[in-house]
Formats: C-alpha cells, sequence, structure tokens
C-alpha cells in the first residue's frame, strides 16, 4: 500500500503514514477494542456476547503480535496511532475510531499498551478496568476545552492520576498492559500534522489541476489522452481525503477565471470522492469515482469554439450543441485504451450526469433506466460547484448555503435524495467556505463542519474581520465548544454573499 | 528541487546521504571503513542474490508467458531468495536510486543497460522506498512481477505507483513521490476557451436563470424557491440532523449499490449508452465512432464469454435498425462487420467450446447471444451445428435456427446437401421443427438417403410439417426396408384421416402383411385407427368375424390387432364391435378387448 511521500519527523516519533496488511490487522484490533468495551458496558463480563468479543479481540491482537510485537495505541484528537503510525480510516472504521478515543480521552488516557505474552484472562481483565472505572474515581474530562487554550499542567495532573488508578486497577495480574497518560502537548503535534496535510491538499490539488489541463488540452489538440498521471493524482486526493477530507474540500472553494474547466473538474472529482468516502465506497472505487468526476465534462473540448465564445445568449441550436457534450464525451472516452471498469464508469458518467433523477435532462434516452450510482454522485458535485460559480452572463455565484437550499428543493426532480443529504451533512449545512455576519459584527469563513453527532448549525469558523468591518487575521472558533448546552461563543447571524463585500473566501483554504 | 547540500528534498521526503538505511537519490554514498563495509557485505549478499534474481524474473516474466515452466522456475527461485533473506529480517527494504538499490547503506544492485535496470524502473515512476515485508507468498510475488512487466513493456494504462496502488499487496509497501508528475506540465498552450468563456454555459440554473429557453413560468420558480426556503429554515430552526438523516429505504438502497457492484450490469449499462448514442445524436462522426468501437467490443465481450452483453449488442442493432433504417445507408458497412463478426471463425470457435460444455449448467446466456444473431448468421450456424457435439448444444442451436431460419431458408437448403449426414440430420431437424413446407420437395429424396439416421429424421419432418406434399413423401416410407420406418409413416400419415385409410389398407391387405412382425402388423392396425374413419369399421368387424379353421394363429393375431384398431376410435359402432369381440373364443382376444375397452374409456383416442 501507499505513503505519498510524507517527511519523516524523527523529533516527535510521529512517522508518515505507511498502511500495509499489517494495519489492517491493528484496524480490526481497535475495532475489536471497541466492540468489547461496548458490549462489556451493556453486559456482564461473563455474558456470551462480551466472552466472544474479547475471544476475538485476543485472537487479533495474537497475530498481530507475530507480526509487530506490540499493540501500542495513542488517541491525539479524533486520530488513532498505532506504533507511533497513524492509522488510516477508512469510511467503516472512521466513526469506531472517534468512539475509541473518545472512551479513552474521557478517562485521561492517552495511550494503551499491550504486549506480546498477555493472555486472554488479562485482556479481559483490561476491558472490565477500562468501563468500570467509577466515575466518581475518574471524571469524564473533556481534554478539549472551548477557549482552545488548555491548562497543561493542571490537565496532566488530572490525567496522571487517573491513568495512575487505573494501572493500579490492573494488578501484577496483568503485566504487559500498561496505561499512559493524556497530554495536551501532544494536541499541538497533531495541529502540526494537520498543517502538513493542508500543505500535502494544496499541492496535490494544484498538481490535480495541471493534470487535468493537460489531459483535457491534450484531447483538445487532438493528441492521445493519456490518463496515467490522473489516475496516480487522483489516487493521492483519495489518500489525503481518507485521512481527512476538509483539507481538500475547502480547497473547491477556490474559484478561477482563466482555468474554470479545469478546477471546476477538480472541484467536482473532491466533492464527489468525499461523497464517496461517506457512502463507504473502498478506495479503489473511490479512485475510479474521481477520475470518472475530473473526466465528466471532457466532452465541453470539443464543441467548437464559435459557440463557446458567442457572446450574448445562446440560440436553440447552439444550447442544443452544448447539450451535446455528454454525448461528445462518451466519444472521446471510447478513444481510451482497452475497456476497463475505469473507462466503462467514466463513459457513463460522462453520460448520465445532465439526465436527472426524473430523466428530464439531456441527452435523450431510447428507454429509461435508473442512473448509475456514480452519476448521481457527479450530478450533486457537478452542480453544488457550478452554482457557487461566478457566471459571466448571469447573477453572481449562489451562496453555498443558498445552493444547497436550491439542491434540496431540487430533490427527487435533480439529485438523488439520499446522496443529497449524505453530501448535506458532509459539507454542512453551512457549508466549508460560506461567509457568515456574527452576532458581534464581525464576518467569519467556515472552515469545516462538525461531525454528525453535534448540532450542523455550529461550524468551526474563523474570524476574518473585526467588530468594525475591518479584515484580519483571527481566531479559529469552533462554535460547539463547550458542548450542546452551552452556548456558542458566536452566534450565527446572516450568511454573506461574498460578492457584495468583495472579499475571497477561497484564500483562507490556501 | 535540491537543498543547499545537494541533497534532493522532493514533497517533504528527506533524502539523507548514507547512515540510517536512507540513500541519495543521486545515488552517491559516502564510503564506511572496510570493517564495517566487510561486515554489511556478508550480511547483505541474501538481498544481493534476491535483487539479482528479482531483475532476471522481470526479464523472464517479458519473455515467456504466465505459464511457461522457465517463468515458473525464476519464480520458484526469488521465493527461495526471498525466503533466505527473511531468516535473519522482516522485512527488506530496498531504497531506490536512479540506477541503482540500496539496501543499509550499500549498494545491492546495479546494472549498467539503461534498458534493463530495475533501479530506473523503479525510479522512473517515482518509486523511492520499497518493502518486502515477511510473509510474502508465490502469488502475490506473482502478482508484483504481473505490474513491473506490465509498466516496463508500457502494456498498462497505468503506472507501477498506480498500479500497487490499486492492487494493495499486502506485503509490499512503497513509499512514492508525485512530484514526477509535474514533469513536462504546462508544456503545452492552454486553449483560451477553457477560461472564461466556459463559464457562459449554465448547466444548472435553468429554472432560475433568464437564458432558459424552455422558459419556466413564475410560478413554479416562485414555489421553488420557497421550498427550498422552508426546507431551509426547518434546519436552522431545529438543528436536528435526523432532517437530512437517511430513510431506512434510503440506506438499504445506497448500502446494496456500496457493497455489490454489478459488473455485469455496468457492461449492459455502457452498451446501452453506446446505443442511445447512436440513435439520438444527430453527428455521424460520432455515431461512426461508436459503431467501430461495438465490433471491438463485441469481439472482446466473446472472447471473455460474456454472451448476454455481446448478444445485447445485437439485438439493441436490430432495435436501432428498425428505428432508424436510414443509418444503414451511413453507416451499413461498419453496421454489417460487427454482424459478422457475430459468427465468424473465432467467434464460431467460442460459441462451439461453451455449448460443448460438459459441465451440467445452464446454456442461459450463450442461448441468450444466439438468441439475438440475425438471419444472416444461419449459414455460419448450419457449420457450428457440424461442431457442437454435446446434445444440448446442438439444440441451442437447433432452436435458433428454428427461430430465424424463415429469413434465411436458401442457406438452409444448401446444407442439406452437406456430406455430413450429422450436418444433414440436423437441418432436417430444424426443418421439421419450422414446418418448411416449401422445403418438402428438398427433403423429399431425403427419404431414401443411404444413412438411417437420416431416413429416420426425413420422415420425422414430414411428419411435423404434416401436409400436402409431405404426407404424399410419406407413402413412400410405407414401404422403406426398416419396420420402424414404415410404423411410423403410418403413424403419421394416420394424421391425413380418411385420406390415409386406403394406402393403409394396401399395405394391410398385401401378402405378406401377414407374415411381418406382430408389432408391426399391430402398429398399421393402430395408424388405421387413429383415421378415426368409419370406413374402416366393416374391414375390422370382418377381421373380428374370421376365424378360419386353417391358420388360426394368424387369424387370432389379426383379431387382436383390429381389436386395437379400434381401440383408438369412437362411436356407437365401435362400442358394438368391442361387444362383438368379448364373445370371441379366443381368451387373448378377450383379454385384448377388455384391455382396449378400458384403455378406451379412460382415454382419449389419438388425435388424427
Amino acid at each position: 500500500m501507499s505513503d505519498r511521500g510524507s517527511a519523516v519527523r524523527q523529533d516527535i516519533g510521529l512517522t508518515q503514514v505507511i498502511e500495509s496488511g499489517i494495519h489492517g490487522m491493528a484496524r480490526d484490533a481497535v475495532r475489536g477494542l471497541n466492540v468489547a468495551m461496548r458490549t462489556a458496558k451493556i453486559h456482564d463480563l461473563k455474558n456470551d456476547s462480551v466472552t466472544a468479543a474479547i475471544d476475538n479481540l485476543t485472537l487479533i491482537l495474537n497475530g498481530l503480535f507475530r507480526v509487530g510485537g506490540v499493540f501500542s495505541i495513542k488517541a491525539l484528537g479524533d486520530y488513532l496511532f498505532w506504533n507511533d503510525t497513524r492509522l488510516k480510516s477508512d469510511a467503516g472504521s472512521q466513526a469506531v475510531f472517534e468512539s475509541v478515543c473518545r472512551e479513552l480521552r474521557s478517562r485521561g488516557i492517552g495511550s494503551l499498551t499491550i504486549r506480546q505474552g498477555v493472555d486472554r484472562e488479562a485482556i479481559g481483565h483490561l476491558v472490565q478496568v477500562l468501563v468500570t472505572a467509577p466515575l466518581s474515581v475518574v471524571e469524564a474530562i473533556d481534554f478539549q476545552p472551548a477557549s482552545g487554550k488548555v491548562d497543561h499542567a493542571a490537565a496532566s495532573a488530572r490525567a496522571d492520576e487517573a491513568c495512575r488508578f487505573l494501572n493500579e486497577r490492573l494488578g501484577e495480574k496483568t503485566e504487559g498492559l500498561e496505561f499512559g497518560p493524556w497530554r495536551a502537548t501532544d494536541l499541538e503535534d497533531l495541529e502540526r500534522e494537520q498543517i502538513d496535510h493542508k500543505e500535502r491538499a494544496k499541492k496535490t490539488f494544484f498538481r490535480a489541476v495541471a493534470v487535468t489541463r493537460a489531459v483535457m488540452t491534450s484531447n483538445k489538440l487532438s493528441q492521445q489522452m493519456d490518463l496515467r498521471k490522473a489516475k496516480r493524482v487522483v489516487q493521492s486526493m483519495v489518500d489525503l481525503i481518507m485521512e481527512e477530507e476538509f483539507s481538500m474540500l475547502g480547497l473547491t472553494t477556490l474559484k478561477s477565471h482563466d482555468d474554470y474547466t479545469f478546477f471546476h473538474s477538480v472541484n467536482v472529482c473532491v466533492l464527489s470522492i468525499a461523497i464517496g468516502k461517506k457512502l463507504g465506497l473502498d478506495r479503489k472505487r473511490l479512485s475510479e469515482l474521481g477520475v470518472a468526476a475530473l473526466l465528466h465534462d471532457i466532452g465541453k473540448t470539443e464543441i467548437p469554439l464559435t459557440v463557446i465564445r458567442k457572446p450574448g445568449k445562446f440560440d436553440k441550436e447552439e444550447w442544443d450543441l452544448m447539450r451535446r457534450h455528454p454525448a461528445l464525451g462518451v466519444r472521446v472516452l471510447v478513444r481510451l485504451k482497452g475497456f476497463s471498469d475505469l473507462a466503462m464508469k467514466s463513459i457513463v458518467v460522462a453520460f448520465e450526469h445532465h439526465l436527472g433523477m426524473n430523466l428530464q435532462g439531456y441527452p435523450p434516452l431510447r428507454t429509461p433506466r435508473p442512473l448509475h450510482l456514480y452519476s448521481r454522485v457527479v450530478t450533486v458535485a457537478d452542480c453544488f460547484d457550478a452554482m457557487t460559480t461566478q457566471r459571466v452572463y448571469s447573477e453572481s455565484a449562489k451562496p453555498r448555503d443558498k445552493a444547497l437550499s436550491y439542491m434540496l428543493s431540487q430533490s427527487d426532480k435533480l439529485f438523488d435524495t439520499a446522496i443529497l443529504k449524505v453530501f448535506v451533512n458532509l459539507i454542512g449545512v453551512y457549508p466549508i467556505g460560506t461567509l457568515l455576519l456574527l452576532d458581534t459584527g464581525q464576518m467569519a469563513v467556515v472552515l469545516s463542519t462538525p461531525p454528525e453527532s453535534i448540532d450542523p448549525r455550529r461550524p468551526r469558523i474563523k474570524l476574518i474581520t473585526d467588530t468594525t468591518g475591518i479584515e484580519f487575521d483571527g481566531p479559529t472558533v469552533d462554535l460547539m465548544d463547550g458542548g450542546t448546552d452551552a452556548p456558542p461563543p458566536y452566534r450565527i447571524s446572516a450568511t454573506v454573499d461574498p460578492a457584495t463585500v468583495n472579499i475571497d473566501t477561497g484564500r483562507y483554504f490556501l | 528541487m535540491a537543498d543547499q547540500s545537494g541533497l534532493n528534498i522532493e514533497h517533504g521526503f528527506e533524502i539523507i546521504p548514507g547512515g540510517a538505511g536512507r540513500c541519495g537519490a543521486g545515488d552517491e554514498t559516502p564510503a564506511p571503513d572496510n570493517e564495517a563495509r566487510l561486515v554489511a557485505a556478508a550480511e547483505l549478499r541474501p538481498v544481493i542474490e534476491f535483487t539479482r534474481t528479482l531483475a532476471k524474473a522481470v526479464k523472464a516474466a517479458r519473455m515467456y508467458p504466465a505459464n511457461n515452466p522457465i517463468y515458473a522456475r525464476f519464480q520458484t527461485d526469488l521465493q527461495e531468495k526471498i525466503g533466505t533473506c527473511f531468516a535473519d529480517s522482516s522485512g527488506i527494504r530496498l531504497v531506490i536510486g536512479h540506477n541503482r538499490l540500496f539496501c543499509q547503506g550499500e549498494c545491492v544492485y546495479e546494472s549498467a543497460d539503461p534498458d534493463d535496470n530495475l533501479a530506473r524502473l523503479f525510479f522512473r515512476d517515482g518509486i523511492r522506498e520499497l518493502t518486502f515485508h515477511n510473509g510474502i507468498d508465490r502469488a502475490e510475488m506473482s502478482r508484483f512481477l504481473d505490474m513491473v512487466r506490465a509498466t516496463s513493456a508500457r502494456e498498462s494504462t497505468e503506472d507501477l505507483v498506480t498500479q500497487l496502488w490499486d492492487d494493495s499487496l499486502p506485503h509490499i509497501t512503497y513509499i512514492a513521490i508525485d512530484d514526477i508528475l509535474d514533469q513536462g506540465m504546462g508544456d503545452e498552450p492552454v486553449p483560451a476557451e477553457f477560461g472564461s468563456d466556459f463559464m457562459n454555459y449554465v448547466d444548472f440554473e435553468t429554472d432560475f436563470n433568464e437564458l432558459n429557453d424552455d422558459g419556466v413560468p413564475e410560478a413554479a420558480r416562485e414555489e421553488a424557491l420557497t421550498r427550498a426556503g422552508e426546507f431551509h429554515r426547518q434546519l436552522m430552526e431545529s438543528g436536528d440532523r435526523q432532517i437530512l438523516a437517511l430513510s431506512e429505504e434510503e440506506e438499504a438502497i445506497l448500502r446494496t449499490e456500496v457493497e455489490f457492484e454489478d459488473q455485469a450490469g455496468l457492461v449492459l449499462r455502457v452498451l446501452d449508452t453506446f446505443f442511445d448514442v447512436i440513435e439520438q445524436d444527430n453527428d455521424p462522426s460520432t455515431r461512426g465512432v461508436i459503431i467501430a468501437v461495438l465490433e471491438k467490443a463485441l469481439v472482446s465481450l466473446v472472447a471473455q464469454r460474456q454472451w448476454m452483453a455481446a448478444g445485447h449488442i445485437l439485438r439493441a442493432i436490430s432495435a436501432v435498425l428498425e428505428r432508424r433504417p436510414d443509418l444503414v445507408e451511413m453507416h451499413g458497412q461498419a453496421i454489417d462487420a460487427i454482424l459478422k463478426a457475430a459468427t465468424d471463425g473465432p467467434r464460431r470457435e467460442a460459441l462451439c467450446e461453451a455449448l460443448n460444455r460438459t459441465i451440467v449448467s445452464p446454456l442461459e446466456s450463450e442461448v441468450a447471444y444466439l438468441s439475438a444473431i440475425r438471419p444472416d448468421g444461419v449459414p455460419a450456424l448450419c457449420e457450428l451445428l457440424g461442431s457442437v457435439e454435446s446434445r444440448r448444444g446442438r439444440m441451442a442451436v437447433v432452436n435458433t435456427l428454428v427461430r430465424i431460419g424463415q429469413g434465411n431458408l436458401e442457406a438452409l437448403l444448401d446444407h442439406l446437401r452437406d456430406e455430413r449426414w450429422y450436418v444433414v440430420r440436423n437441418i432436417l431437424l430444424v426443418l421439421g421443427r419450422m414446418k418448411a413446407t416449401v422445403a418438402v420437395r428438398h427433403i423429399r429424396p431425403l427419404v431414401t438417403h443411404e444413412d438411417l439416421n437420416v431416413r429416420r429424421e426425413a420422415l420425422a419432418a414430414l411428419s411435423q410439417i404434416g401436409e400436402g406434399e409431405a404426407l404424399d413423401a410419406l407413402l413412400a416410407l410405407l414401404r422403406d426396408t426398416d419396420p420402424r420406418i414404415r410404423v411410423s409413416a403410418a403413424r403419421s400419415l394416420s394424421r391425413l384421416g380418411k385420406r390415409a385409410v386406403n394406402p393403409l389398407l394396401q399395405i394391410i391387405l398385401s401378402n405378406d402383411f401377414e407374415s411381418r412382425p406382430l408389432e408391426e402388423r399391430r402398429g398399421f392396425f393402430e395408424s388405421l385407427g387413429r383415421t378415426n374413419s368409419p370406413d374402416v369399421l366393416p374391414f375390422l368387424k370382418m377381421l373380428l368375424g374370421k376365424k378360419p379353421i386353417f391358420r388360426k394363429k394368424e387369424a387370432e393375431e389379426m383379431r387382436v390387432c383390429a381389436v386395437e384398431a379400434l381401440a383408438r376410435m369412437r362411436g356407437p359402432q365401435v362400442k358394438a364391435l368391442f361387444d362383438l369381440a368379448l364373445s370371441d373364443p379366443s381368451s387373448i382376444v378377450r383379454a385384448a378387448v377388455a384391455g382396449a375397452q378400458k384403455r378406451h374409456d379412460d382415454e382419449e383416442p389419438d388425435d388424427v
């Protein structure tokens, strides 16, 4: 499996993400631990379900020990590190990782080590200790306070106490098991990791734009299209989005007048992969979806220049010609070498992406048929990006939240309602890049949407103007800080059309 | 990009010369002292052997097919070499230089030949580190070799990194850089229309944009906006994600699509897309491109034994041609090429192989393909009949010919002159099932064919056609040398009803009839009975009353035969004759009457 060249950072011991079959086993161990803990919370330790869960966990750990020797996990935010390597989550395991991180964090645990030689009885005892720690002694501590500032000393002291207690409870029977305390400073390391991720995302995004330019230009110039680079760059995007999607999603707020087509294609690719990840597609299929999304408008390269460059409105004939671009896309894509799955899916998406769920779109079909899953995904992504892009002859680009609202009104006519819901859940009701007016009079940009379990109206934002309206480099604020019961640090008064205030929100993601 | 020390720093991947197991991309390694070097050399001997063997295996993979024994030997050797390496470590970590491979800071592979350099192959695709982990088996290594072979021969449309990523080999990990993708980019001038001009075209605002020539009514536009606003307001006020939660049904549908990939469905969808373009798009060049692809698709699908999809192409062509006959004029040659390809030599061979399958599994997909073949495929299918050995396979072809034979009867009739009796026999089977009356005069000569199977099949065909000249031809068979054919001919003739009585009686009353086997005589009488003609009754009555002093046995047998005839007739006179026969002095005759009466009461007489 792959790594895309992350830096080796010896100083903090966090190495590049390397995924292999062994890491798959580590993920299984984390899942097994999660199942064991959840089952043990509900049932007695002697219960069959609990017994089975612990047996399964023991089996997985023994397999892992044969290869690695030590099972050591570290929780940082919602990320898990195994033997100092970050475990990549997939769609199926992300929720599990978050759950395990929460369980450990709420007990003041930053790390858990299980060494080879630990037997089943000991593992059962570990699970019991974890789930039965009395709350009077170990408080459910929120180590991510709303202010974003951590009293490191106090937090560390509480974590130390909690871990000491837990390790004592483990007792002598469980040599080879150890809890490590949670540390606030580790979060800073995580933030550094996130910055690195953001840099990689930027590099990959712009590389994707360049590759798309090369592919579409080569077709325009009647040269043989070589998709190797496109596949490669899409795989990088999949890797990044699998780790964390918001860096890439933020970059979709970038728009370019000169390179509209390429940016649009890449944006649709990013959005589609992110939706696909939420749907649970595996990475190979995500890469197929990504390439298909990247090429969805390839047919436009076949439209004559005279039509595209015509000033003013199109007449009926010209509209008809433009509406041929899906069929023209098929013509382009059948010239690709081989009849692979990827080629076929790209053909289907290029053809179907303007049909609409009610098939009232274009081009016409001989007989009605349901749309392919990838087509339905790309339709949503395509529409959102197109609507949020400023046009030459039309009104301003729709603000992102308004675009979403319009799309929701068209569900089942144009869009697959289920996929649309997944999309809205992904980018939030205040999508990434939305410009907000706060109750303080300040403006802020939405940086990311909160996880699914929390109020979708309270995103993570960056303040970009002061109370007098002057732009400044303000702090990042999570409106969920303090939890749903506490009032948010700022209230959202309204969304703002960036064009009306001449603010380019895209630059906050660079 | 190089930093001040001359190192390559690519995408954050810091390459440190020597030491720490990392080597510079410039292949510059500081020389360790002599003793350390000797130790390293000894430790790395297995790795050197491994890389050398790996290079040879890659070369062999290019030269020999996968099942070649020479290639297999290289693979075995490779497994042995890698096994030796794993005796001391859990993995072989190779750092990839431009021309050399390194392990633990030492060069373990190099090659002077730029066209035959393993390191260069990996380096070119951006791989900077490659690790083989303990546990890698032959199958996995074989997949790796296939990837390297395809990449080096430029067979694949993907580079090595893409293939490795796709395949996720569990015991081979790598570090790759993407900066190589930046090479050669931006060299071509970008057509200006890829910029703002494209933004003229508005895809999704047709309900809300004045550029929409369809002219959405104002009320509809307002309603949509109101709906949008209302939904948004609900979401804002409640903050409840449940508004956006998937219903059980939505989740189930999505989960099915995500978890189960309908490969066959995808192929059909793509084919349907092609035909949508062919039929609906007005541009001949676009159609031409797609039609050309269809021929390749057909060939490819048959080669993969995807009969359903291949048949789908043929069926869709027929449908399109019906709806768009004008396409024949524009693309006739290309369409012909597809239809010819459907039953040409290689396709026939593939079909033959599939139809001859000895495994008992349905031939559903092959039948689906056959059912899509058009009448111009008849000659090819007739040829196929000559080579399909399995009975059920032959029947599949026969049924196809029955379906399409009317559209190309000449081709069928031509094959009646085939030298191979089994081909003639099968064509007769087809003609009979088709009830091809125009074929009778071609079938008729075959009633005297030298081969018994052919004569039998000719008889069956004539019987199935069952009228006019066909029945006349059967008369000749009443005098065939084979008693079974004679009886079958009699049976078939009985369908004529009254017309058949005289010919049958002629045989029955012939001099040698009584000396024929009883089985045959009964058969003729049964056929006589099946005519259900009242003209038969006086003869039967006469026979039932005949009780000569001499030749009693023969007479008794004839009376039994008469009873058999009666059993297949209806009417009050028949009952009367039964009653007459009941008083026959022969117990054999009386038993025959009892049996016949029972059958008579239980069953309907045979249809004449």
